[in-house]
């Protein structure tokens, strides 16, 4: 694919929601993303590798992996950084209105990163990939918020940016239908909170995995080190 | 989003003690600690119990809750998602003429009932649950099918205790959010009923046999409380609280669970 000028900006981890998402921005909508990524210090870096593999697939050639991981105390409080605390299983989050896999304040950082990194090169377009279901857990993926985020970003004099979550409606296996439909590898996705080698199939991210490719009748191509 | 929490006196005329309850409520603040309420009921064998509504726009003070001789101590701890209200129409339990909730969870088209929401100036997805019992109570269902009918079509999370005042009959149910479940002397787990909607007698049953025991369950697992009540499976605790078992079952979507 030839070099092309980015006309948006894509938040990718790495993981599933937002890999699919870049699959999705390329393929679907003849978008030249832009793509950002970031080392917070979580136990799950791997996911960076998946990101990068991703933008390389799809020959994009703009790919910013930001490194935060300097930082990791300012987020020290969340599972996903503490190495003290263990990542929890799905059953005992539900329903708590901020579980330990919250990350302070991250996702309005990595907006306000991406954001500036738009502002930076000139579009306003910022894509990333909350779901559905994500705001079970996490205030900052919620329609509300994104609303209001989209506000302050309005008062930008020149580049005001727009904020998009095109699968902000989508549960896990709404995205997995579209992402298979576009031939996203989910092998080389990762999502696993625990910083494994093998995926654990316990936490909240592997247990809405593995009931999305269920639910499709398919078995998830990472490799798992139990299921439920 | 909140959590729940309660302690049961089944059998004889065992008393509920007060530090084990002020304890369960602490550990629940995990989960929320804007605003407490809850029940207390103390005339067990009255036709019906009475219950005994407390609420407070302030974390959680278990001092504050009327706990003496109490037989049924039911409490909610409060972490709204989007009303941030202090006024104690936003706190648990919420009533309606014949019920009152505690619910744990979100639910993502609460919207969709306005008919349902029993505040529509306060919007809360809370209010749709209960709205909604009571809509079909009013069209004459049965207490089980009315909340069978209300929940089945609710999409999002929910752990809920109910109390149904003309009968002083207890319900528990939930989707996704957890309700542990244990119980003391002894202090072994609840057996519960089997995953895929086959409805077991409950081991509750012992109270027949002259057994009495505290049942405790909780939003939050502790040494106690141990044991996840089945989803999509309405528990009842009869009005004469000798028996706490399921009793009806309902549809329900768990986008984390394989199925």
């Amino acid at each position: 694919m030839s070099e092309q000028k980015p006309d948006c900006v894509a938040i990718v981890s790495g993981g599933f929601d937002s890999v699919t998402l870049l699959h999705y921005l390329v393929k679907t909508e003849h978008k030249a993303p832009a793509v950002i990524s970031f080392l917070y210090g979580q136990k799950h870096s791997r996911e960076i590798a998946c990101a990068r593999e991703n933008v390389a697939l799809l020959g994009l050639t703009q790919h910013q992996v930001i490194d935060l991981s300097g930082l990791a105390a300012v987020f020290a409080s969340s599972a996903l950084v503490d190495a003290a605390q263990a990542i929890p299983d799905v059953e005992t989050v539900m329903g708590d209105p901020q579980p330990p896999t919250y990350v302070p304040n991250r996702n309005l950082i990595f907006l306000g990163l991406a954001a500036a990194y738009a502002e930076s090169i000139g579009v306003s377009d910022v894509y990333y990939g909350a779901q559905k279901h994500d705001i079970y857990s996490y205030w900052d993926t919620t329609a509300l918020f994104l609303e209001r985020m989209n506000a302050v970003y309005a008062l930008n004099r020149k580049t005001p940016i727009q904020i998009v979550a095109p699968f902000v409606n989508h549960s896990k296996a709404d995205i997995l239908r579209v992402g298979l439909a576009i031939g996203v590898e989910y092998a080389k996705t990762w999502s696993c909170y625990a910083g494994g080698a093998l995926a654990c199939g316990r936490c909240p991210t592997c247990a809405e995995r593995l009931a999305a490719f269920a639910a499709l009748g398919l078995i998830d191509p990472v490799p798992y080190a139990a299921t439920t | 989003m909140c959590g729940i929490f309660g302690i049961l006196s089944i059998g004889a005329d065992g008393l509920i003690a007060a530090a084990d309850f002020i304890a369960l409520g602490e550990r629940n603040t995990a989960r929320g600690n804007l605003g407490f309420g809850g029940l207390i009921i103390r005339d067990r064998g009255a036709s019906p119990a009475t219950p005994i509504v407390y609420r407070f726009a302030e974390p959680f003070d278990g001092s504050r809750i009327p706990l003496t001789e109490a037989k049924v101590a039911l409490g909610h701890v409060r972490a709204p998602t989007n009303v941030r209200t202090d006024d104690l129409v936003a706190i648990h339990p919420f009533e309606t003429r014949e019920l009152l909730l505690a619910h744990n969870g979100l639910l993502l088209n609460h919207a969709q009932f306005p008919a349902w929401q029993i505040n529509p100036a306060l919007n809360v997805d809370s209010g749709v649950i209960i709205g909604g019992i009571q809509h079909h109570l009013d069209q004459g269902a049965p207490i089980i099918e009315a909340i069978g009918q209300t929940v089945a079509v609710l999409d999002g999370q929910q752990a809920c205790w109910l109390w149904h005042k003309p009968t002083g009959a207890l319900y528990l149910w939930r989707v996704m959010s957890p309700i542990y479940v244990g119980r003391t002397s002894p202090p072994s787990p609840l057996s519960v009923s089997q995953r895929g909607g086959v409805i077991q007698e409950s081991a509750f049953s012992v109270i027949r046999e002259g057994a009495s025991f505290m049942v405790i369950f909780s939003s939050v697992k502790d040494e106690h409380a141990q044991a996840l009540l089945d989803e999509g499976m309405i528990y009842q605790l009869a009005p004469d609280f000798g028996d706490f078992r399921p009793i009806a079952h309902f549809p329900f979507y768990n986008p984390y669970r394989v199925r």
